[in-house]
């Protein structure tokens, strides 16, 4: 039983563009295969640049008292291998990984939004160029890859250093809002009809919940290194002690965005690890439901444990109490993924490929990780270890031994979906048993550095018992890891000249990218089989043992859900937990603070009259709407340029605002109460701005007779103006009616 | 004959009616212990109703198909008595008026039932579906964190009523807690374990949306 897809369309279009335009075809491409491979180069090219930082590291720190990298550049060059691997390596990898296969595996033409996609790819490689534009400068960022404040200042990092990473943060930052959203998009609106929320592939299902994760995640570091940004090129002091500002806000700012990250960098790597452990082992995953389920837990535990980063800087010791109690609490539903994978295992026919080697290897050192971080979760032992070659030891052993491990099982799993031919084995069992062989000689004589007390973050140290021993077996290890990423290299390039073509189904899995060509066509299915399980291609071939033998051969189509509407909302609800941030700012130096009598300087009743205006404006568009929904399409008009005059009166009421301000001696750097409101109320300046543009563009379509029969772009920019209505009603309560 | 699951959602819930109302922590929380008042509202919130919704027969067999209007208004009605009941002032009035507290106590029972209402009420149709319970309870989630890092961060003396001579000596000499741990105490009880609370409503959302068969079983 086939479903055709009518897609020969889309076909002729794409191949006569591709041959049209040669080589430049990649930079114009909106496929999301060929933007999915760009990812993964990308990051396979920063992956070489940030290991060949880590290498300059080991060599400086293999013997004490070297003077292979002075301090300063020594200080730069963990700075850059940290911020490449997390930012430019991890993220990029697992979105590229995404972007290829989330599409293929829910049996969709490409993701929701080709275009927006090509847009968050490229933001990627401008993005990484920002970051190292910086060696230009006059040095690259120095001040660690969680920058924190008071030294990522610029009183005590005065190159430009800090501003190119900061801006390039951004610039990734909103590279991954977008892909998430994106991808949210398409696991809810492209599915192919029978593949149920229910029945999504764990690699999907992971993604599709770490999207969330980065929508929330991100904006509160957008909104970290904006404050951070302001600070440095405004002269203003959110995070400066000495001129009243708060170091503290940056930590706790910071690993609000920096803890679920953690998970950003491990949940997907985990969907790999449920694709290629069934497969090698020959049984549907054990227990789906719990490991789904699973994956909920952590993300939403992520939200609320950030503060175990911080046990060290003097937080009360009810604080520290409570997060150690919660941090604990992530080891139940980590543990419960664990059982359920080497449960698959369990009694399983195992094929031992390079890719379950990896994946198998993945279970052991994720578990040392994980029990190193299950210590450092209690505070005491926090204090004895933090900040020492433990910390180093525990999150490279989570994120390599990890993450890329996961990676790297996915890699050698779909690398002949991707090609059309397979990886060899032999050289990938060399660069399996060399990868662990060191990896392990690296990082875990790093544990023993860190209890007999080295420090991280030194360029060098004395000679003292066992130090100059450990660091020389850690910096072989280093070299033997980077001859392994070598032999990838060479196993990729030699696989991708003249590699054992893969066939369709090389593995003999049971997930919808398998059922068609490697690597697929620009269309991705000629035709799709009929989806009645959680395994398609197992059901296909095994009628008399489906999984699910009560469902219904003939899937029915999907509720339409329309994506640009979820789109909206996913971007709302980042751009909501970017403003969040910023009130929260303002609230914390304004309203918190004993000291503070912010805001006599505003006039209320002023900005109330035209709070009013911004208000009465989400009316005018509500009536719009209405008028456009009865074909009244000169009302719907006539309404949507009060709309748009409404608005403009706002903004222009705030500019009187400003400038009355900037009369009275009040810039954005005269106190923290100004820093916090120009940021805040600015920030909400420019989305009502952007929001006019849109609102004009939309005036103009309709001037051009383009919406006499769908209302669904108005809806969509509508609940965008709405939304930053809301989000003045809530910064007119804190910072103009507190003051009353 | 085995105990149904509801009879022990209704012990459950009877028991955390119990310890909430419990002379002792009552005692602490009228006059003493800004932790204590917090841990009352929590149980009296976050606990027994919906253990109480729990217990009651489910009834209906149709899809859930609650309105988002009307979940709206109960989110807002759930979130909305956490944020006001905390409001210092207002909390300081309550703390004066035994008549007030207990139209306090009562209306935080009700606001909780009004809230877990879509989530764990008995009747199916007036639930919402999994994945939106999914986004009803993690915003809230979200609420309840923000004000209980309001709390934790705010000048110590935001609850003036907890502050008189007589509580000094039991609790701050013998428990060694001074009043700014006191209500840093309150902030975290409302930051992190009332958040576990809305965690795990969203696996029992998970566990329904996996445990509910999706195809009629095929008639031979």
């Amino acid at each position: 039983m086939k479903l055709t897809l009518d897609a020969p369309l889309l076909v002729d279009s794409r191949s006569h563009e591709s041959a049209k335009l040669g080589a430049f075809s990649w930079v114009a491409t909106v496929d999301h295969k060929r933007i999915g491979l760009m990812y993964l180069w990308t990051a396979l090219f920063f992956f070489l640049v940030g290991g060949v930082e880590a290498l300059l590291i080991r060599i400086q720190l293999a013997r004490p008292r070297m003077h292979f990298l002075s301090p300063d550049t020594f200080n730069q060059t963990f700075t850059m291998h940290g911020t490449t691997m997390i930012f430019l390596v991890v993220m990029p990898t697992l979105i590229g990984f995404a972007n290829y296969f989330v599409p293929l595996m829910i049996g969709a033409v490409d993701m929701a939004m080709p275009r927006l996609n090509a847009m968050s790819y490229w933001l990627l490689p401008f993005g990484g160029l920002l970051l190292h534009f910086s060696f230009l400068t006059g040095g690259a960022p120095a001040a660690g890859w969680f920058a924190y404040t008071p030294l990522s200042e610029t009183p005590f990092n005065s190159t430009q250093g800090m501003d190119y990473w900061a801006l390039a943060l951004l610039v990734l930052g909103i590279g991954s809002v977008a892909a998430s959203i994106n991808l949210i998009a398409t696991v809810l609106t492209q599915r192919a009809p029978g593949l149920t929320i229910r029945r999504l592939p764990l690699f999907v299902w992971m993604n599709f919940i770490n999207s969330f994760l980065i929508i929330f995640a991100l904006p509160a570091l957008n909104a970290s290194v904006v404050m951070l940004l302001i600070d440095r090129q405004l002269d203003t002091h959110f995070f400066l002690p000495a001129q009243g500002g708060s170091a503290l806000l940056w930590q706790h700012f910071f690993w609000t965005f920096g803890h679920p990250e953690v998970y950003i960098m491990a949940l997907p790597a985990f969907g790999m690890i449920s694709e290629v452990i069934p497969v090698f082992s020959r049984k549907p995953i054990f227990g789906y439901e719990f490991v789904a389920a699973s994956t909920v837990a952590i993300g939403l535990l992520s939200f609320g444990v950030w503060a175990h980063h911080m046990f060290a800087v003097g937080m009360s010791d009810e604080a520290n109490l409570f997060f150690a109690a919660s941090s604990m609490l992530i080891a139940i539903p980590t543990g419960v993924k664990i059982f359920n994978w080497t449960t698959t295992m369990w009694g399983g026919s195992i094929r031992l490929t390079t890719s379950m080697l990896f994946a198998i290897a993945f279970l052991i050192q994720f578990v040392i990780g994980g029990l190193s971080g299950i210590a450092f979760a209690a505070a005491p032992i926090d204090w004895q270890l933090t900040d020492t070659y433990f910390v180093v030891a525990h999150f490279h052993y989570v994120l390599f031994g990890g993450s890329m491990f996961g990676v790297f099982a996915g890699l050698y799993y779909w690398f002949p979906k991707m090609s059309g031919r397979l990886l060899s084995e032999k050289l990938g069992k060399v660069h399996f048993w060399l990868t662990v062989i060191g990896f392990n000689l690296t990082f875990f004589v790093q544990h023993f550095l860190g209890m007999i007390g080295m420090p991280r973050r030194v360029y060098t140290y004395e000679n003292l018992p066992y130090w100059a021993l450990w660091n020389m077996l850690s910096t072989i290890g280093a070299f033997i890891l980077g001859i392994s990423a070598l032999v990838l290299l060479w196993n990729m390039v030699a696989s991708l000249r003249r590699g054992q073509p893969a066939g369709d189904n090389p593995w003999r899995a049971w997930t919808l990218e398998w059922a068609t060509s490697s690597p697929p066509p620009p269309h991705n299915f000629d035709a799709l089989p009929a989806v009645r399980g959680r395994r398609p291609l197992w059901d296909l071939a095994h009628p008399d043992q489906l999984d699910e033998p009560n469902a219904p051969a003939q899937p029915a189509p999907h509720a339409a859900l329309d994506k640009n509407k979820v789109a909206m909302l996913a971007f709302i609800a980042s751009e909501a937990t970017f403003f969040l941030m910023l009130i929260l700012a303002y609230v914390y130096y304004n309203v918190l603070s004993p000291t503070g009598r912010a805001g006599e300087a505003l006039d209320v009743p002023k900005t109330a009259v035209f709070t009013v205006f911004l208000l009465a404006s989400s009316g005018t568009l509500w009536l719009a709407e209405r008028a456009l929904e009865r074909g009244r399409d000169l009302i719907f008009r006539a309404w949507l340029f009060a709309t748009i005059l409404l608005g403009a009166v706002f903004v222009a009421g705030q500019a009187r605002e400003y400038w009355h301000l900037f009369q009275t001696g009040v810039t954005v750097n005269s106190s923290l109460f100004a820093t916090a409101f120009f940021t805040l109320t600015g920030f909400h300046g420019l989305h009502v701005c952007v929001g006019l543009v849109a609102l004009l563009v939309l005036l103009r379509l309709a001037a051009l007779g383009d919406f006499r029969h769908s209302s669904a772009a108005v809806k969509n920019i509508g609940m965008y103006w709405h939304f930053v209505d809301v989000v003045w009603i809530a910064v007119f309560s804190v910072v103009y009616l507190r003051t009353l | 004959m085995k105990t149904p699951i509801r009879f022990w959602y209704l012990a459950a819930a009877v028991a955390a009616m119990g310890i909430a109302l419990s002379p002792r922590l009552r005692f602490l929380a009228d006059g003493y212990l800004f932790s204590a008042y917090m841990l009352q509202h929590l149980i009296l919130q976050l606990a027994a109703p919906p253990l109480l919704l729990l217990a009651l027969p489910p009834s209906g067999d149709g899809a859930p198909k609650l309105s988002l209007r009307a979940a709206a208004a109960f989110w807002a009605g759930g979130v909305g008595a956490m944020w006001i009941w905390h409001d210092p002032a207002l909390c300081n009035a309550v703390l004066g008026s035994p008549a007030l507290r207990l139209f306090q106590q009562a209306s935080l029972v009700l606001a909780g039932l009004a809230f877990w209402w879509p989530v764990a009420g008995p009747r199916r149709e007036w639930r919402l579906p999994p994945l939106l319970g999914i986004v009803y309870l993690f915003t809230a989630c979200l609420g309840c964190t923000i004000l209980g890092i309001v709390i934790t961060f705010a000048p110590a003396e935001l609850y003036s009523r907890y502050f008189h001579a007589a509580a000094a000596p039991l609790l701050f000499k013998e428990w060694a807690l001074t009043p700014a741990a006191d209500q840093r105490l309150g902030g975290l009880l409302m930051w992190a374990p009332a958040c576990l609370v809305y965690v795990i409503g969203i696996l029992g959302l998970l566990n329904r949306l996996y445990a509910t068969p999706e195809f009629e079983p095929k008639t031979t």
